[in-house]
């Protein structure tokens, strides 16, 4: 458990933060995140659950440096978020493809931007391309493609351009479950081929584990964290087969017991 | 082409079916607008005097001649001049100032308003003004087409720039891209529909203002000659140059459509 503790290894420190959103005309304030405070480790694979509407986006936001916290810092490689963090790559909850650009120009773009010449950039998003599964697409516009084929073609436009850190929301929800597996184990290949760090958002508790070395529970809103538990599943790990394996079921039911109270709980009471 | 399939007989016939019904409804169309000139026709000198309605074989005989002997080709040249220039001026103007209040809040708080102001003001009624101050030459009517242009094209910029999808830009900054690789690549795509919206609705204003500013005083134009045919009474002479006013704007919609459809490619279709 990383709670507390700031060493030279860890990636990413959320520090005693806290998130609101004012509506001043309503004089209604939501508190997102309360005193949410853990670390992520340089090279972990981390997910982090919790019911709807519980900060999971807004945590990620604070990260990327597109929203600020009114307490507590949120620390990237020891330093604080100050401004938009161009380190991490970022696959949002929506998949915010340009929809003027086709499939192959939107996954080319951030390849484009930094600098990357012609040739390299068509080569590099063809093989992402095909690697999300999208080839024959490339001259689709995205109102053209399917919910779930937008999800992957943002994946794709992300992970093209190799960044150091990888956020991820709820990625894979719009796939079926055959897309979604091979999508897995194709995320945890480049994840242990190319030592990412990874935060990655669902709410799938199956899926958290398959491919987690850390699952962070979340409270209800006000967000806050509930436990952060330790995935010891041997590495590499077999996505189209992790339920069989021993001490998955054990893990499953015990991330259940904590997942389950914070959804059912008549008796909690919101933070407003 | 991923998964291109040959068409069925079932959408062959389908595709058949939408062309029968594109067709009828053009030939219903076109009955329309036969009987509207037979109406036309009949009632010219029955019902309604001809020094007011004229019939459509007198214009239609009056637009000949006029031709034919090319009198009318520099009253088009000159209000063409005075609609090309007062509508260029006027979008290259509203464009920018829309685009500069768009990206600059700090200005937008003071002009907004002042702009605002100066609208509500209706357009044909400075044209006297302009007409005095610029004389009865191209540049009076080509100043009221522009300014008629200019609001048109900035409340659709402006519009425009109010409404910028937010997610898309903070993606793109993410990717680590600096504002001018926004501007083109978010930026200028997203409000291009605002713009087009602009650039057609556009036309008919600018007409609208070279018209008036030669009703007022010239002596060359197609507006004058509507003028100058309603001072003599003379109905064929009205409408022929009414007619010529529809084939220019119409003209212009079609070169516009046009630009729309290579431009907005990417949207549904
Ligand atoms: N820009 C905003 N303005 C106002 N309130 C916001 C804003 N963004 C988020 N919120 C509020 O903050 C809370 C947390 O939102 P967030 O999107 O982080 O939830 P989430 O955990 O990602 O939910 P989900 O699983 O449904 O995606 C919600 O109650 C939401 O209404
Ligand atoms: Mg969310």
């Amino acid at each position: 458990m990383a709670t507390g503790t700031l060493t030279t290894s860890t990636a990413v420190y959320f520090e005693h933060v806290s998130r609101y959103f004012v509506n001043p005309a309503k004089h209604i304030q939501v508190r997102a995140l309360d005193d949410v405070d853990f670390g992520v480790s340089e090279n972990a694979f981390t997910s982090i659950v919790g019911p709807s509407g519980c900060g999971k986006s807004t945590l990620l936001n604070l990260l990327a440096g597109l929203s600020f916290p009114q307490q507590g810092r949120v620390l990237f490689r020891g330093e604080p978020v100050t401004e938009v963090n161009t380190r991490v790559g970022y696959v949002t909850q929506d998949s915010n493809l340009l929809p003027w650009l086709t499939v192959a120009e939107n996954v080319e773009l951030p390849l484009e931007i930094r600098g990357v010449g012609r040739r390299e950039r068509q080569e590099r998003a063809r093989e992402w391309i095909h690697r999300v599964g999208l080839a024959g697409f490339e001259d689709h516009y995205p109102h053209q493609l399917s919910g779930g084929m937008q999800k992957r073609c943002s994946i794709a436009r992300t992970l093209v351009y190799d960044p150091e850190i990888i956020l991820m929301d709820e990625p894979f929800g719009p796939l079926d479950a055959i897309t979604r597996m091979v999508l897995q184990a194709e995320l945890l290949r480049l994840w242990e081929t190319r030592h990412k760090t990874i935060l990655f958002v669902t709410h799938d508790l199956t899926e958290a584990i398959a491919l987690s070395d850390q699952v962070v529970v979340m409270t209800r809103r006000p967000g806050r964290v509930k436990a952060i538990m330790d995935v010891p599943l041997e590495r590499p790990r077999d996505v189209f087969h992790i339920q069989e394996s021993s001490g998955f079921a054990a893990i499953h039911s015990q991330l259940w017991e904590v997942f389950h109270a914070e959804i059912e709980d008549p008796t909690h009471v919101g933070g407003e | 082409m991923p998964e291109q399939m040959e068409m069925t007989m079932a959408e062959i016939a389908q595709q058949v079916r939408v062309r029968n019904q594109a067709i009828r409804l053009q030939v219903i169309r076109i009955l329309v607008i036969l009987l509207a000139l037979a109406f036309w026709q009949y009632a010219d000198g029955r019902w309604i005097p001809d020094f007011i309605i004229s019939s459509p074989t007198k214009v239609a005989v009056r637009l000949f001649t006029e031709f034919k002997t090319g009198s009318v080709w520099v009253d088009i040249a000159v209000t063409s001049e005075e609609l090309v220039l007062g509508y260029l001026i006027g979008v290259v103007s509203g464009t920018l100032i829309g685009l500069i209040l768009g990206f600059w809040q700090s200005a937008a708080v003071v002009f907004e308003p002042l702009i605002t102001a100066i609208n509500g003001i209706p357009k044909v009624a400075l044209a006297p003004l302009f007409l005095l101050a610029m004389g009865i030459g191209i540049w009076s009517k080509v100043a009221i087409a522009a300014m008629t242009v200019f609001f048109v094209m900035f409340y659709n910029t402006y519009l425009g720039m109010k409404t910028l999808p937010e997610p898309l830009i903070d993606v793109l900054r993410l990717m680590g891209a600096k504002r001018p690789t926004i501007v083109r690549k978010v930026v200028f795509p997203s409000i291009t529909p605002a713009l087009l919206a602009g650039l057609k609705a556009g036309v008919p204003f600018a007409v609208i203002g070279v018209v008036v500013g030669e009703f007022v005083a010239a002596d060359k134009g197609v507006g004058y000659q509507i003028r100058y045919a309603t001072d003599m009474y003379d109905s064929a002479g009205l409408f022929a140059g009414i007619i010529i006013l529809l084939a220019m704007i119409l003209i212009a919609g079609g070169l516009l459509s046009w630009l729309e459809q290579r431009a907005l490619r990417w949207r549904t279709k």
